[in-house]
Protein backbone atom coordinates (compact mmCIF):
# COMPACT_ATOMS: atom_id res chain seq x y z
CA UNK A 1 0.00 0.00 0.00
CA UNK A 2 2.51 2.27 0.74
CA UNK A 3 4.24 1.62 -2.61
CA UNK A 4 1.26 2.90 -4.28
CA UNK A 5 0.90 5.58 -2.20
CA UNK A 6 4.59 6.98 -3.01
CA UNK A 7 3.81 5.91 -6.44
CA UNK A 8 0.58 8.24 -6.55
CA UNK A 9 2.11 10.91 -3.93
CA UNK A 10 5.54 11.35 -6.43
CA UNK A 11 3.88 11.83 -9.54
CA UNK A 12 1.35 14.46 -7.38
CA UNK A 13 4.10 16.03 -6.46
CA UNK A 14 5.58 15.97 -9.65
CA UNK A 15 2.64 17.50 -11.29
CA UNK A 16 2.71 20.44 -8.48
CA UNK A 17 6.09 21.61 -9.15
CA UNK A 18 5.48 21.44 -13.50
CA UNK A 19 2.37 23.59 -12.47
CA UNK A 20 4.54 26.47 -10.88
CA UNK A 21 7.61 26.10 -12.40
CA UNK A 22 6.73 24.83 -16.32
CA UNK A 23 7.88 27.29 -18.70
CA UNK A 24 4.74 27.32 -20.88
CA UNK A 25 1.49 28.20 -19.39
CA UNK A 26 -0.36 24.95 -21.78
CA UNK A 27 2.74 22.67 -19.68
CA UNK A 28 1.59 24.57 -16.59
CA UNK A 29 -2.30 23.18 -17.37
CA UNK A 30 -1.55 20.08 -18.60
CA UNK A 31 0.95 19.47 -15.41
CA UNK A 32 -2.39 20.26 -13.35
CA UNK A 33 -4.55 17.77 -15.26
CA UNK A 34 -1.48 15.26 -14.51
CA UNK A 35 -2.12 16.24 -10.65
CA UNK A 36 -5.41 15.82 -10.44
CA UNK A 37 -5.40 12.70 -11.56
CA UNK A 38 -2.54 11.12 -9.04
CA UNK A 39 -5.11 13.10 -6.49
CA UNK A 40 -7.77 11.40 -7.43
CA UNK A 41 -5.83 8.09 -7.89
CA UNK A 42 -4.86 8.76 -3.75
CA UNK A 43 -8.40 9.15 -2.36
CA UNK A 44 -9.76 6.38 -4.59
CA UNK A 45 -7.29 4.14 -2.68
CA UNK A 46 -8.54 5.09 0.62
CA UNK A 47 -12.00 4.51 -0.16
CA UNK A 48 -13.33 7.70 -1.15
CA UNK A 49 -14.32 6.85 -4.85
CA UNK A 50 -16.98 9.50 -5.02
CA UNK A 51 -14.55 12.62 -4.24
CA UNK A 52 -12.23 11.04 -6.42
CA UNK A 53 -13.72 10.64 -9.22
CA UNK A 54 -15.84 14.04 -8.97
CA UNK A 55 -12.15 15.34 -8.96
CA UNK A 56 -11.66 13.96 -12.30
CA UNK A 57 -15.30 15.39 -13.49
CA UNK A 58 -15.04 18.71 -11.59
CA UNK A 59 -11.67 19.76 -12.15
CA UNK A 60 -9.83 17.74 -15.10
CA UNK A 61 -13.67 17.78 -16.90
CA UNK A 62 -14.83 21.32 -16.35
CA UNK A 63 -11.79 23.72 -14.42
CA UNK A 64 -8.42 22.45 -16.25
CA UNK A 65 -10.31 22.81 -19.54
CA UNK A 66 -11.68 26.49 -18.76
CA UNK A 67 -8.08 27.08 -17.91
CA UNK A 68 -6.85 25.73 -20.97
CA UNK A 69 -9.61 27.89 -23.02
CA UNK A 70 -8.37 31.00 -21.36
CA UNK A 71 -4.65 30.08 -21.91
CA UNK A 72 -5.61 29.59 -25.82
CA UNK A 73 -7.10 32.67 -25.96
CA UNK A 74 -5.15 35.34 -24.10
CA UNK A 75 -1.37 35.25 -26.00
CA UNK A 76 0.65 35.85 -22.60
CA UNK A 77 4.47 36.02 -22.71
CA UNK A 78 5.21 33.87 -19.44
CA UNK A 79 8.97 34.54 -19.15
CA UNK A 80 7.94 38.33 -19.53
CA UNK A 81 6.15 38.31 -16.56
CA UNK A 82 8.31 36.20 -14.19
CA UNK A 83 11.81 37.86 -14.33
CA UNK A 84 10.77 40.80 -12.30
CA UNK A 85 10.21 38.74 -9.29
CA UNK A 86 13.85 37.01 -9.01
CA UNK A 87 14.71 38.67 -6.13
CA UNK A 88 12.07 37.07 -4.08
CA UNK A 89 13.05 33.90 -4.83
CA UNK A 90 15.23 32.83 -1.74
CA UNK A 91 12.62 34.23 0.65
CA UNK A 92 9.77 32.39 -1.15
CA UNK A 93 11.91 29.02 -0.79
CA UNK A 94 13.10 30.25 3.11
CA UNK A 95 9.49 30.49 4.21
CA UNK A 96 8.09 27.63 2.40
CA UNK A 97 11.43 25.41 4.22
CA UNK A 98 10.40 27.12 7.35
CA UNK A 99 6.44 26.34 7.12
CA UNK A 100 7.37 22.66 6.26
CA UNK A 101 9.84 22.05 9.29
CA UNK A 102 6.84 23.46 11.24
CA UNK A 103 4.53 20.88 9.97
CA UNK A 104 6.89 18.27 10.34
CA UNK A 105 7.77 19.28 13.79
CA UNK A 106 4.56 19.11 14.42
CA UNK A 107 3.46 15.48 13.01
CA UNK A 108 7.00 14.42 14.67
CA UNK A 109 6.36 15.84 18.66
CA UNK A 110 2.35 15.84 18.91
CA UNK A 111 1.18 13.04 21.22
CA UNK A 112 -0.40 10.04 19.33
CA UNK A 113 -3.74 10.19 20.67
CA UNK A 114 -3.89 13.93 18.65
CA UNK A 115 -2.68 12.42 15.65
CA UNK A 116 0.73 12.69 16.03
CA UNK A 117 4.01 10.23 14.78
CA UNK A 118 2.70 7.24 16.88
CA UNK A 119 -0.64 7.29 15.28
CA UNK A 120 0.49 5.07 12.49
CA UNK A 121 -2.95 3.31 12.26
CA UNK A 122 -3.45 2.80 8.95
CA UNK A 123 -6.11 3.92 7.39
CA UNK A 124 -8.97 1.35 6.50
CA UNK A 125 -11.53 2.16 3.52
CA UNK A 126 -15.06 2.37 5.17
CA UNK A 127 -17.24 -1.18 4.34
CA UNK A 128 -20.10 -0.71 1.95
CA UNK A 129 -20.91 1.56 -0.40
CA UNK A 130 -18.91 4.71 -0.24
CA UNK A 131 -21.68 6.64 -2.52
CA UNK A 132 -24.84 5.40 -0.62
CA UNK A 133 -23.10 6.68 2.88
CA UNK A 134 -22.28 10.20 1.28
CA UNK A 135 -26.10 10.41 -0.53
CA UNK A 136 -27.41 9.20 3.54
CA UNK A 137 -25.61 12.10 4.38
CA UNK A 138 -25.36 14.81 1.94
CA UNK A 139 -29.55 14.93 0.95
CA UNK A 140 -30.84 14.73 4.74
CA UNK A 141 -28.71 17.14 6.76
CA UNK A 142 -26.77 18.69 4.34
CA UNK A 143 -30.10 19.68 1.72
CA UNK A 144 -30.10 22.83 2.47
CA UNK A 145 -26.04 23.33 2.11
CA UNK A 146 -26.36 21.23 -1.46
CA UNK A 147 -29.54 23.70 -2.41
CA UNK A 148 -26.81 26.40 -1.74
CA UNK A 149 -24.27 24.55 -3.55
CA UNK A 150 -26.55 24.74 -6.20
CA UNK A 151 -27.17 28.48 -6.28
CA UNK A 152 -23.78 29.01 -5.85
CA UNK A 153 -22.85 27.34 -9.29
CA UNK A 154 -26.07 29.11 -11.14
CA UNK A 155 -24.73 32.29 -9.58
CA UNK A 156 -20.97 32.22 -11.22
CA UNK A 157 -22.47 30.82 -14.18
CA UNK A 158 -24.64 33.92 -14.74
CA UNK A 159 -21.42 35.91 -13.23
CA UNK A 160 -18.99 35.06 -15.94
CA UNK A 161 -21.72 35.38 -18.63
CA UNK A 162 -22.66 39.03 -17.55
CA UNK A 163 -18.84 39.71 -17.10
CA UNK A 164 -17.91 38.61 -20.30
CA UNK A 165 -20.93 39.80 -22.63
CA UNK A 166 -20.20 42.92 -24.94
CA UNK A 167 -21.89 44.70 -27.15
CA UNK A 168 -19.91 45.50 -29.62
CA UNK A 169 -20.23 49.15 -31.06
CA UNK A 170 -20.24 48.93 -34.91
CA UNK A 171 -22.14 45.41 -35.31
CA UNK A 172 -24.62 45.46 -37.91
CA UNK A 173 -27.60 43.25 -36.54
CA UNK A 174 -30.79 42.58 -37.77
CA UNK A 175 -33.83 44.39 -36.30
CA UNK A 176 -36.94 42.65 -37.12
CA UNK A 177 -39.34 45.14 -36.32
CA UNK A 178 -37.76 47.92 -38.32
CA UNK A 179 -37.08 45.19 -41.61
CA UNK A 180 -41.36 44.95 -41.09
CA UNK A 181 -41.79 48.70 -41.01
CA UNK A 182 -40.14 49.48 -43.74
CA UNK A 183 -42.50 50.12 -47.01
CA UNK A 184 -41.57 49.95 -50.55
CA UNK A 185 -43.27 53.77 -51.03
CA UNK A 186 -40.81 54.83 -48.44
CA UNK A 187 -37.72 53.61 -49.95
CA UNK A 188 -38.18 52.68 -54.10
CA UNK A 189 -38.06 55.18 -56.59
CA UNK A 190 -39.17 54.05 -59.96
CA UNK A 191 -37.48 55.81 -62.71
CA UNK A 192 -37.84 55.28 -66.60
CA UNK A 193 -34.96 57.14 -67.93
CA UNK A 194 -35.08 58.37 -71.36
CA UNK A 195 -32.72 56.31 -73.57
CA UNK A 196 -29.32 57.66 -73.62
CA UNK A 197 -29.74 59.75 -71.23
CA UNK A 198 -29.88 57.77 -67.54
CA UNK A 199 -30.27 58.86 -64.40
CA UNK A 200 -28.48 61.63 -62.25
CA UNK B 1 12.93 -5.01 1.57
CA UNK B 2 9.60 -4.88 -0.41
CA UNK B 3 7.87 -5.38 3.32
CA UNK B 4 8.79 -1.24 3.33
CA UNK B 5 6.21 -0.91 0.29
CA UNK B 6 3.58 -3.05 1.92
CA UNK B 7 3.37 -1.11 4.63
CA UNK B 8 0.11 0.19 5.38
CA UNK B 9 -1.20 4.11 4.99
CA UNK B 10 -1.31 6.19 8.00
CA UNK B 11 -3.10 9.70 8.45
CA UNK B 12 0.21 11.13 8.42
CA UNK B 13 1.19 10.49 5.35
CA UNK B 14 -1.33 12.12 3.68
CA UNK B 15 -0.90 15.12 6.08
CA UNK B 16 2.44 15.29 4.88
CA UNK B 17 1.90 14.97 1.34
CA UNK B 18 -0.98 17.44 1.53
CA UNK B 19 1.48 19.71 3.22
CA UNK B 20 3.99 19.67 0.69
CA UNK B 21 1.39 20.20 -2.32
CA UNK B 22 0.40 23.21 0.17
CA UNK B 23 3.52 24.86 0.03
CA UNK B 24 4.76 24.05 -3.61
CA UNK B 25 1.13 26.10 -4.45
CA UNK B 26 2.07 28.40 -1.73
CA UNK B 27 5.27 29.09 -3.98
CA UNK B 28 3.62 29.34 -6.53
CA UNK B 29 1.73 32.13 -5.91
CA UNK B 30 4.36 34.02 -4.69
CA UNK B 31 7.15 33.16 -7.68
CA UNK B 32 4.34 33.97 -10.06
CA UNK B 33 3.37 37.05 -8.62
CA UNK B 34 2.79 38.83 -12.36
CA UNK B 35 0.99 36.26 -13.57
CA UNK B 36 -2.79 35.92 -12.68
CA UNK B 37 -3.66 32.43 -14.51
CA UNK B 38 -0.33 30.62 -12.89
CA UNK B 39 -1.56 32.41 -9.66
CA UNK B 40 -5.02 30.54 -9.83
CA UNK B 41 -3.40 27.41 -10.67
CA UNK B 42 -1.60 27.28 -7.77
CA UNK B 43 -4.75 28.48 -6.17
CA UNK B 44 -5.91 25.19 -7.28
CA UNK B 45 -3.14 23.35 -5.70
CA UNK B 46 -4.02 24.55 -2.65
CA UNK B 47 -7.43 23.92 -2.78
CA UNK B 48 -6.43 20.20 -3.56
CA UNK B 49 -4.11 20.45 -0.85
CA UNK B 50 -6.69 20.70 1.81
CA UNK B 51 -9.30 18.58 0.07
CA UNK B 52 -6.40 15.48 0.26
CA UNK B 53 -6.41 16.78 3.92
CA UNK B 54 -10.61 16.63 4.33
CA UNK B 55 -11.07 13.15 2.89
CA UNK B 56 -8.13 11.77 4.84
CA UNK B 57 -9.41 12.81 8.09
CA UNK B 58 -12.89 11.67 7.32
CA UNK B 59 -11.51 7.92 6.41
CA UNK B 60 -9.52 8.26 9.15
CA UNK B 61 -12.47 9.29 11.86
CA UNK B 62 -15.15 7.19 10.20
CA UNK B 63 -17.03 9.98 8.98
CA UNK B 64 -18.48 11.24 5.65
CA UNK B 65 -18.85 14.41 6.60
CA UNK B 66 -15.27 15.54 5.83
CA UNK B 67 -16.05 14.30 2.09
CA UNK B 68 -19.32 16.24 1.98
CA UNK B 69 -17.18 19.38 2.88
CA UNK B 70 -14.86 18.67 0.20
CA UNK B 71 -17.92 18.83 -2.11
CA UNK B 72 -18.39 22.18 -1.25
CA UNK B 73 -15.05 23.14 -1.37
CA UNK B 74 -14.95 21.68 -4.77
CA UNK B 75 -18.26 23.86 -5.99
CA UNK B 76 -16.69 26.99 -4.41
CA UNK B 77 -13.21 26.15 -6.51
CA UNK B 78 -15.10 25.50 -9.47
CA UNK B 79 -17.48 28.86 -9.40
CA UNK B 80 -14.33 30.83 -8.33
CA UNK B 81 -12.50 29.80 -11.25
CA UNK B 82 -15.58 30.67 -13.52
CA UNK B 83 -15.60 34.03 -12.15
CA UNK B 84 -11.62 34.92 -12.15
CA UNK B 85 -11.66 33.26 -15.52
CA UNK B 86 -14.03 35.85 -16.52
CA UNK B 87 -12.79 38.84 -15.07
CA UNK B 88 -9.41 37.89 -16.22
CA UNK B 89 -10.76 37.66 -19.72
CA UNK B 90 -12.09 41.42 -19.72
CA UNK B 91 -8.93 42.53 -17.78
CA UNK B 92 -7.30 41.19 -20.39
CA UNK B 93 -9.14 42.80 -23.40
CA UNK B 94 -9.00 46.64 -21.76
CA UNK B 95 -4.99 45.98 -21.07
CA UNK B 96 -3.32 43.56 -23.54
CA UNK B 97 -2.00 41.99 -20.25
CA UNK B 98 -2.40 39.36 -17.25
CA UNK B 99 0.02 41.66 -15.57
CA UNK B 100 -0.96 42.08 -11.51
CA UNK B 101 0.98 45.12 -11.31
CA UNK B 102 -1.22 46.48 -14.36
CA UNK B 103 -4.33 46.07 -11.80
CA UNK B 104 -3.20 49.50 -9.49
CA UNK B 105 -6.22 51.49 -10.49
CA UNK B 106 -7.43 51.16 -6.68
CA UNK B 107 -3.93 52.72 -5.86
CA UNK B 108 -4.89 56.35 -6.24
Amino acid sequence: MLGLFSFFSFFLLLGAVGVVFSRHTVHAVLSLIFAFFNAAALLIMIGAEFVGFMLIVVYVGAVAVLFLFVVMMLDVDRDALRSAVAPHKKWVIFFAAVFVIEILALVAYSPPHLGGAGAMGALVPAQGDNVRALGMVLYTTYAPLFYAAGMILLLAMIGAIVLTLRQRSGVRRQNIAQQNARRAEDTVTLVNPPSGEGVI
Amino acid sequence: MMDVFLQPVGIVHYFLLSTLLFVIGAMGIFLNRRHVLSMLMALELILLAVNINFVAFSVAHGNVEGQIFSFFILTVAAAEAAIGLAILVIFFRRYQTVDVAAMDTLKG
